[in-house]
């Protein structure tokens, strides 16, 4: 499948007329990942290091500049890296004026909560192939996550699975759930699994509530990194965690690091990180692995 | 003791033992009432064992640890106000509480692995800035006003230190937002275990201190004929109290208001013996604390918005300061630091001084414009940016730096010149905070505000606060110990609320605190022209008042003869003041202390008369700002650092150095 479509990428390109290279620079982290997983590097990132934290993959090369906080990002730098185009989003809208003098704004809106999630995904991503002329990447990028999750929903479909549960520790007595609007309710519907969070979420796709507010749900619990330093072990002497975690199936398991407000990479890499937790060792993942 | 205070006692711990009562019943309701205390295993099993579990883990421990806290807050207050005799001593105003909050921040930042020991973090914080207290207040004979103004200076430097750690390390320090705000939450008996022992072993002692503390209140030289060791008493008193805030600073953040209040109420209904007010204080900072938890618990029970215990008791402590000041009776100590000796025979007239100054200003100026960290090459270097690019981005801010920087120092003369007093400005005095709070407020509430309304604001919240100063020490003619607590209290309900607004999460929280820092990131050139504008017409129309101004410090029987309509012209220089404020706080932040710090340069460089004096602060005041802003910018490039942020680090080491040299 993925070698059909290299070769239908390579038979595209002498169709297609040679785009510039533009000089993007992306504020935003869903912007940075998109860009970056389409090979067209961001020119400047803001709080890199945050970024690795939380996002994680695919990773900036060192020829990215930090730009400091995402919402003040540093001007003159800014300036001086003389970009083409500098991709905003709405929480950074009064920025927009003092940015306009130094390269044209566009203002992509990551995910609008009242429209349904996957189709805004697949905009963006075919925006911002064509902002930086990489549209043929941008087709396979969308291909390849299209093929690995329909993959990992087959496998999936054969098991009965219980609901899940999102969350991500803030301190020792609160917890983020994630619920509708998140990168991670859109796989979890693409890969036909239950979230068991009904209660709504913020225009970020998280609520945080207290430990108290899970003990109502039978689902298994996934952890989401990062977690900060101490929370961890703090919690697991937490009464009320403990009488959570004991009435589910199984312990809580943690996901490695994965941006909620993620692009395809995020979302494939979501979608595989699910399918080592839930499924057992012998099953359909061996035999996926041995396909490939 | 009359029959009222007689009964008043008593009635108040009935009152409070009743609402306690009533309330604590009234949180228990929704996680299923008595019932779920007393019965595990009710009808529906499963949701009856999590209210049993909810109840026993969540709700009684939360109780018993607001009890001891209170108790030990209390108990801490208590001592503090004995040894010091000082009734406004409190763990939160000699910056104890702050010390040991920034020790576990930067603990929890930079040594994440040391984070299971935070007692010991936290008492070493606590331990650092009390004795950084004292040794400011050790020449002054720890003199009350000495000790609560570098309590004041200490805490908002730590606080401008933890601004800064928690600006920077939004993210990984959001987990510590809540407890930084000062709160109760618990899950299980862990904090509860931890506080009691020390609680135990801090009252044992006390008690075994009991007779010594009583000799307190003799004289000096009666404590020593009775073979007492002060200062070994002195220091013990102080170990315990500092034990005992940052045990509860640890488990629980930092919370005030407790343990100024109880002490003070059970002193105001009448007790004397020493042997009775210690446990009735601690009973009552119980109670008391006990009651604001259980009220913030039922807030939450109705509302969305998220209210933090320490939020809401720092925001009561506002208040209490307040009445209490106009209560008791201060003890009228030397207050008023004498003026700096001043060389003023150097020869140099007060024109060449003028022309230094400006010339030192355009050098500023030409460094903040020119040199730095920019653009693409690693190092510091004469900018490579064009003319077009330096009036872009660096004109504005500097030009808003310096003009607010200008009109601080304006507004900072114009109150030492009235006041007779070298430690006002209008930080000290409160009308920043207020101007600082109305915005906050504003912010919130308008959805989007322009320019026009955030300066009425500004000057709204700036009246307020005068207003209220005013009628504070209207009869006092503006004392200064007074006026300074004024100010104690309306920055202390200024961080409450912003503690509260930041532990709610809100992302418009994050750019509200950088804003409130006094970042200049937002102006831009109209903005910069404005404020240079309105600082310059400002200044023009303050320097014929000039001639007022050096009348007035010569006390109100020569001014009146010399024919000042007196209460006019004080009215009409606090407004300008207030105005002056106001719209500085616009653009650098209510907390540089360039009002405080450049009407005392400017004297220390020879001009002590208005005009000049004036002229030469509004100078020094617009390069100090200039100078914070620049270094702001560079020294953590890409990041910043806020203007203000960096004037009010600046302005709190000198003032405290200031005070270490006081004699």
């Amino acid at each position: 499948m993925r070698s059909a479509c290299l070769v239908f990428c390579l038979l595209c390109m002498p169709i297609l007329p040679a785009a510039a290279d533009t000089r993007i620079v992306a504020l935003d982290w869903t912007h940075a990942e998109i860009l970056t997983a389409l090979g067209q590097t961001p020119l400047g990132v803001a709080q890199i290091p945050a970024y690795r934290r939380w996002v994680g993959a695919p990773q900036l090369g060192d020829q990215v500049r930090d730009l400091g906080l995402r919402a003040q990002p540093n001007l003159e730098l800014l300036s001086a890296l003389h970009p083409d185009l500098i991709l905003t989003t709405a929480l950074f809208a009064h920025l927009e004026s003092r940015l306009g003098r130094i390269a044209p704004v566009q203002r992509l809106p990551v995910y609008i909560p009242e429209r349904p999630f996957w189709p805004q995904l697949i905009e963006l991503t075919r925006h911002l192939a064509r902002l930086s002329g990489r549209q043929a990447e941008g087709e396979a990028l969308l291909a390849e996550t299209e093929s690995r999750l329909t993959a990992i929903e087959a496998c999936l479909h054969t098991l009965s699975l219980p609901p899940l549960l999102l969350v991500q520790p803030v301190d020792a007595h609160h917890v983020r759930v994630f619920g509708r609007h998140s990168l991670y309710q859109a796989v979890l519907d693409r890969l036909g699994l239950r979230n068991a969070w009904h209660q709504g979420s913020n225009a970020w796709g998280y609520r945080v509530v207290g430990i108290e507010a899970l003990a109502e749900t039978h689902a298994r619990i996934l952890i989401i990194e990062p977690v900060p330093f101490g929370i961890e072990a703090r919690l697991e002497r937490n009464p009320l965690w403990q009488y959570v975690s004991s009435r589910q199936t199984l312990a809580p398991q943690h996901l490695g690091a994965i941006w909620s407000q993620g692009g395809p990479v995020s979302a494939q890499r979501f979608a595989e990180e699910l399918e080592r937790v839930l499924l057992p060792p012998a099953s359909c993942r061996n035999e996926d692995q041995q396909n490939d | 003791m009359t029959e009222v205070q007689r009964l008043a006692l008593p009635g108040l711990f009935v009152l409070l033992v009743l609402a306690l009562g009533l309330s604590a019943y009234a949180t228990l309701q929704p996680l299923g009432g008595t019932d779920a205390l007393l019965h595990p295993h009710g009808l529906q099993p499963v949701s009856s064992e999590l209210s049993h579990l909810l109840v026993t883990d969540s709700w009684a421990p939360r109780l018993c640890l607001a009890l001891l806290a209170g108790a030990a807050l209390a108990l801490a207050g208590e001592l503090l106000q004995l040894l010091l005799r000082n009734p406004l001593a409190s763990p939160s105003t000699l910056a104890i509480n702050s010390g040991a909050q920034l020790a576990l921040l930067a603990a929890a930042l930079l040594l994440p692995a040391l984070e299971i020991n935070r007692w010991w973090i936290a008492l070493g914080g606590a331990t650092l800035s009390v004795s950084i207290v004292f040794l400011l207040g050790w020449r002054q004979r720890l003199s009350p006003l000495t000790l609560v103004l570098a309590g004041l200076m200490l805490n908002l430097l730590l606080s401008a230190l933890a601004t800064l750690l928690l600006l920077f390390n939004h993210d990984r320090l959001a987990g510590m937002m809540v407890w930084g705000a000062g709160s109760l939450v618990q899950n299980g008996w862990r904090g509860v275990e931890l506080l009691t022992p020390w609680l135990l072993v801090c009252l044992l002692l006390t008690a075994l201190l009991l007779k010594p503390l009583q000799t307190l209140q003799l004289g000096e030289a009666s404590i020593r004929s009775l073979g007492v060791n002060l200062t070994l008493l002195r220091l013990s008193g102080l170990a315990l109290a500092v034990a005992l805030s940052a045990s509860v600073v640890s488990c629980a953040g930092p919370i005030g208001f407790v343990g100024l209040a109880a002490p003070n109420a059970v002193r105001l209904l009448g007790v004397r013996r020493l042997s009775a007010r210690v446990p009735l204080s601690a009973l009552l900072g119980a109670l008391l604390l006990a009651l604001t938890d259980q009220l913030v618990q039922l807030y939450a029970q109705h509302s969305a918005l998220f209210l933090p215990t320490g939020a809401l008791s720092a925001a009561l402590a506002a208040p209490l300061l307040l009445w209490l000041l106009t209560r008791l009776r201060l003890a009228p100590a030397v207050e008023t630091a004498p003026p700096p000796q001043v060389h003023s025979s150097t020869g140099l007239s007060p024109w060449i001084r003028l022309a230094l100054i400006s010339g030192v200003l355009l050098l500023a100026a030409l460094l903040a414009l020119g040199y730095g960290r920019a653009g693409l090459t690693p190092g510091w270097t004469w900018s490579a940016l064009d003319a077009e690019a330096i009036l872009e981005w660096r004109l504005p801010r500097t030009l808003a730096a310096a003009s607010g920087g200008g009109m601080l120092a304006l507004a900072g003369t114009l109150l030492q010149r009235l006041s007779g007093n070298p430690m006002a400005s209008p930080e000290l005095l409160g009308i920043s905070s207020g101007s600082g709070i109305a915005l906050l407020i504003g912010v919130f509430l308008l959805a989007t505000p322009d320019r026009g309304d955030l300066a009425l604001l500004a000057t709204g919240g700036a009246l307020a606060a005068l207003t209220l100063i005013l009628l504070l020490n209207y009869r006092n003619r503006l004392e200064p110990m007074r006026l300074l607590l004024s100010g104690v209290a309306l920055s202390a309900l200024f961080e409450a609320l912003r503690g509260a607004l930041l532990a709610d999460g809100d992302p418009r929280g994050q750019q509200m605190l950088a804003w409130l820092a006094g970042s200049t990131y937002y102006v831009d050139l109209p903005l910069a022209l404005w404020m240079a504008g309105t600082s310059i017409s400002l200044l023009l129309l303050v320097l014929p008042l000039s001639r007022w101004l050096d009348i007035l410090p010569l006390g109100d029987a020569c001014s009146r003869s010399l024919g000042l309509p007196l209460s006019r012209v004080r009215l009409g220089i606090l407004l300008l003041a207030a105005l002056l404020s106001a719209l500085a706080t616009l653009a650098v932040g209510p907390f540089s202390f360039i009002g405080l710090m450049a009407p005392h340069l400017a004297r220390l460089l020879g001009l002590q008369r208005a005009l000049w004096q004036l002229l030469a602060s509004a100078l020094l005041g617009a390069g100090l700002m200039l100078l914070a802003d620049w270094g702001g910018r560079q020294l953590l490039f890409p990041q910043e650092i806020p203007a203000g942020l960096m004037a009010s680090t600046i302005g709190a080491v000198y003032v405290l150095r200031g005070l270490a040299r006081m004699r």
